[in-house]
């Protein structure tokens, strides 16, 4: 199959979640129905942008394994993971910790005390 | 090592409960062409890849298929939780709820539990990354099939994400074939494997 050639044509990251991939050449529906802009329960939350930018970031990831020379790629990358570090902090403020290395900024334990992410509505 | 990160890749709300639906979607859960299987598939090739760009692939396409493993045994909990008996009864779960309740088990949508079998992990660079092409083809396809049989759009919408997923990944593991052959410097790729030979084989 050919090669994607360019990182640089991409979806805004949240539309990029919405449709699956960043990628508007590896974008292809089943049928044509498409994912509206914004996935629904998060539109305008902490919570959307760090999932927007977090998809953004791994779904570079994967091209930039098999495109390790593209500098121009690796450039975004850099930028994502700086927005993914900002919004990560946010959604950590407002909704509890991501990981247990979050647990450095509580006063209790916070890992247990808040819905894991499969429970209706844990998925903040 | 891995580390947890407490959310899923793409949110789930699943307003109302559809075992009709679950028992089909289980099939992505712990059937043969589900996610348990890529991300065992792909994390276990990993080991005996040749080149760091295919070992770099393979962890992360592998990590990201666990998120999506996670992502269809939530969709599976959410549409089969509050279930009365009646309505087990009705919608054909029964079978699968007599031996796990609404547990989340490793299962195809026609009640064969997950086996390693339904997995390639072969040691041959070229066979394992053609596998997996094949892997992320019939996994699209089985998510083809889910939207054509589902109607609820919450679930559809999640649904079209991990089916683009696949799509995606596909394009990766050709690039990566396309690298193996790029490397192998001779008319003949098949000469050697390069998983196991570090030169042409002699034959006894």
């Amino acid at each position: 199959m050919p090669r994607q050639t360019t990182s640089t044509v991409q979806y805004k990251p949240e539309d990029g979640l919405a449709r699956g991939t960043l990628f508007p050449g590896l974008d292809l529906p089943f049928g044509i129905t498409q994912n509206p802009g914004v996935p629904n329960v998060l539109a305008g939350t902490p919570a959307g942008e760090l999932y927007a930018i977090g998809f953004a970031a791994n779904e570079l990831t994967l091209y930039l394994d098999t495109h390790p020379r593209d500098a121009e790629g690796f450039n975004i990358l850099k930028e994502l993971l700086a927005l993914q570090n900002t919004a990560h902090a946010e959604y950590v403020k407002r909704y509890g910790a991501l990981k247990i290395d979050d647990l450095t900024d509580f006063s209790d334990y916070d890992w247990t005390q808040k819905d894991f992410p499969w429970v209706l509505g844990g998925a903040r | 090592m891995f580390v947890y990160e407490k959310r899923l890749q793409y949110p789930i709300k699943i307003t109302h409960p559809n075992p009709r639906l679950a028992k089909i979607i289980m099939s992505q859960y712990g059937g043969p062409d589900g996610e348990l299987g890529a991300s065992v598939r792909y994390l276990s090739q990993r080991f005996t890849m040749p080149y760091r760009e295919l070992q770099g692939l393979l962890t992360d396409i592998g990590t990201e298929e666990l998120g999506h493993l996670e992502m269809v045994g939530t969709l599976v909990y959410q549409l089969t939780r509050n279930l009365t008996p009646d309505e087990i009864e009705k919608s054909g779960y029964d079978a699968y709820f007599i031996d796990h309740t609404a547990g989340i088990y490793p299962v195809s949508a026609g009640g064969t539990p997950w086996g390693a079998d339904g997995i390639a992990s072969t040691g041959d660079t070229i066979a394992d990354l053609t596998e997996d092409l094949a892997a992320e083809q019939k996994a699209r396809k089985t998510y083809d099939n889910i939207l054509r049989l589902s109607d609820d759009p919450e679930v559809n919408d999640v649904i079209r994400f991990l089916r683009e997923r696949e799509i995606v990944h596909y394009q990766r593991f050709g690039e990566g074939l396309g690298l193996v052959r790029d490397r192998a410097k001779q008319k003949n790729i098949y000469a050697l494997n390069p998983s196991f030979d570090k030169d042409i084989p002699k034959i006894k």
